[in-house]
């Protein structure tokens, strides 16, 4: 790519004392969304805490923006939105005013952080409740508030770290339909920290895989969720194990992935036009057959062990 | 069902980059003003400065007319003469009410932003440590002036509007300065004691307990000292009566009054005190909220 990356990180290590946290890790962000994987203890906060400027490094070099840390660290933190993992609340004032304090913070004026306070918490859903003090608010409540603060100033960088938890179902899909929103419809790159891989999934574009202070995988997610060639899902309506048993004996490898569903892999020389042959042969019918995708927690898994 | 449906909007306006800890002094007062306890205890200040106000109108307006049927009863009042006394008295006797007005305000002030996550927060934005440590300890500054500093400022002026004169003007110019002097005097060692415990303690309750537990420690050692040792100058290690001494030499026609020596000791050892209280609770206050901006 043409254009400098947004995040530029070249051999960063980050010690808590003697402790290394981030070991040697260099990584290059060019935009869009990316989801930062790591099963719990993997330094990913810490990574994102390092390009906010809150732990320095040992060694090595982290820009943002083309500007350096922590020499910059005004700069950067002007283009950056950031919703931390911890509950935040200021329980004494009401999401209004608490957002303006903050949009001012952020260098805009009273006007304008007011006005903005209002949009912010109209976008997220709590336009009902702004007035209301902080302490009365569910953890729902907070963390749409901790996603308005973050995106207050409009930054260029949203970092969002454990953005959904403890959400139930149904506030953690509107949480991350509106992270996915504010990526897609308004050009702002991000960088979410999760350990649950179907939040990963549903918003991100690339994903970079944190094991054991490294980085130990960075993948794009198109490619990891497309069509794999030759692989198929298929149920049949009945004599599941009989079909398979026919499949194996022509060749195919097959698995059982759950009860009724069967994963097939052809090869090159088969068409899929066998599956069905075969079911015609054994009196039975294929009642569902699509290719087999890709899958995060397969490939996480793999990254991590691999490691 | 929302009449319209909000999206995400684009800023255009311009951002700021300099004088973020004025926002951070707005806030405080804004927070400060909400509570009930600490406008009891403003308004108990301005009744002090309203009896001082009578004061000066009663000693400038009744007792410089000889004609005042009133004048010969005030004459036996010796409390009721404007002189530095008068001003020095007022700062002083403000100083108890600066302490619970600060205890209420400013214990929490820190605590509560580690405990609510805040600092997190703060810091993710445009923000440094530098900004937060003046914006709070500014906005102590700011109550505390408005208490001691200010209002005993409007009464010297004042006192030269109605005793209007070569000699008041050459008795009450240094007034202000000495006030002000006295005032931040007594402000910055309470303010930075109480952000210092804010910082290091869990809750506001904490924080208050552990400064109230502080002064009076100190009291008591200043005098248990003193007392064993047969040495009353010792009594200058506690640190409100190293204000006072302070005090006493910023208001220098007070020492007409009350003398040059406090106990035998200089304005030194007393400075000494107060800065030291300063550094240690300024230190404390500095590394725990830089700490907070960069951990590691």
């Amino acid at each position: 790519m043409g254009t400098s990356p947004l995040i530029e990180i070249t051999g960063l290590t980050v010690r808590y004392g003697s402790f290394c946290a981030l070991d040697n890790l260099s990584l290059e962000i060019h935009g869009g969304t990316i989801g930062l994987l790591g099963p719990n203890g993997a330094w990913k906060s810490t990574l994102i805490r390092t390009l906010l400027g809150y732990n320095r490094a040992a060694s090595g070099t982290v820009k943002v923006f083309g500007y350096e840390l922590p020499k910059s660290v005004i700069a950067v933190r002007q283009r950056i939105g950031y919703m931390p993992e911890r509950e935040v609340n200021s329980p004494k004032i009401s999401a209004v005013n608490f957002l303006n304090y903050l949009g001012r913070l952020a260098g805009m004026r009273q006007v304008d952080a007011m006005e903005r306070s209002h949009e912010a918490l109209n976008y997220v859903g709590l336009g009902e409740a702004r007035y209301r003090k902080m302490e009365t608010y569910s953890t729902g409540m907070l963390q749409r508030v901790k996603l308005a603060q973050a995106i207050i100033h409009d930054p260029k960088l949203l970092l969002l770290d454990e953005p959904t938890n403890g959400l139930d179902p149904r506030g953690r899909l509107e949480i991350l339909d509106l992270i996915r929103e504010i990526a897609a419809e308004r050009k702002v790159s991000l960088l979410l920290s999760s350990h649950l891989l179907p939040d990963v999934q549903h918003v991100c574009d690339r994903v970079i895989v944190l094991h054991q202070s490294k980085m130990v995988d960075d993948m794009d997610m198109a490619a990891l969720t497309a069509p794999r060639s030759g692989y198929y899902e298929l149920r049949v309506r009945d004599d599941h194990d009989g079909y398979a048993a026919a499949l194996e004996e022509q060749g195919v490898s097959c698995s059982h992935h759950r009860e009724d569903l069967i994963h097939v892999r052809l090869e090159e020389t088969q068409s899929p036009r066998l599956l069905f042959e075969l079911a015609v042969a054994r009196q039975t019918q294929v009642r569902h057959l699509e290719p087999l995708r890709g899958d995060l927690a397969e490939a996480f898994m793999k990254s991590i062990s691999g490691s | 069902m929302p009449i319209y449906k909000q999206q995400y909007r684009q800023y255009s306006g311009v951002s700021r980059h300099h004088f973020r800890w004025v926002v951070i002094i707005e806030q405080e007062l804004h927070l400060a003003m909400q509570s009930r306890l600490l406008k009891y205890l403003m308004l108990f200040g301005l009744l002090h400065v309203l009896m001082r106000l009578a004061q000066i109108m009663i000693y400038d307006i009744i007792m410089q007319d000889p004609n005042n049927p009133m004048t010969q009863a005030f004459l036996q009042l010796d409390f009721i003469v404007v002189n530095a006394r008068t001003f020095f008295d007022f700062i002083r006797m403000q100083a108890t009410l600066l302490l619970l007005v600060f205890l209420v305000m400013g214990s929490g002030m820190v605590c509560n932003d580690f405990k609510n996550n805040l600092m997190e927060v703060y810091f993710a934005k445009p923000l440094n440590w530098k900004d937060y440590v003046l914006g709070k300890l500014g906005a102590l500054v700011l109550v505390g002036l408005c208490l001691t500093a200010i209002p005993g400022t409007l009464l010297v002026i004042l006192h030269n509007l109605l005793l209007p004169g070569w000699n008041t003007l050459q008795e009450t110019w240094t007034f202000p300065f000495a006030m002000f002097g006295f005032s931040l005097l007594i402000i910055l060692p309470t303010a930075l004691s109480i952000l210092a415990a804010s910082c290091l303690m869990s809750s506001e309750s904490f924080a208050a307990a552990a400064v109230f537990v502080l002064v009076v420690t100190n009291g008591v050692f200043a005098s248990t000292l003193s007392g064993i040792l047969f040495d009353p100058r010792y009594m200058i290690i506690s640190t409100p009566l190293a204000v006072y001494r302070l005090g006493l030499a910023l208001f220098t026609s007070e020492t007409r009054y009350i003398g040059q020596d406090f106990m035998g000791v200089g304005w030194q050892p007393a400075l000494v005190n107060v800065l030291l209280v300063c550094v240690v609770a300024g230190s404390i206050f500095i590394l725990r909220v830089r700490k907070a901006e960069v951990a590691v």
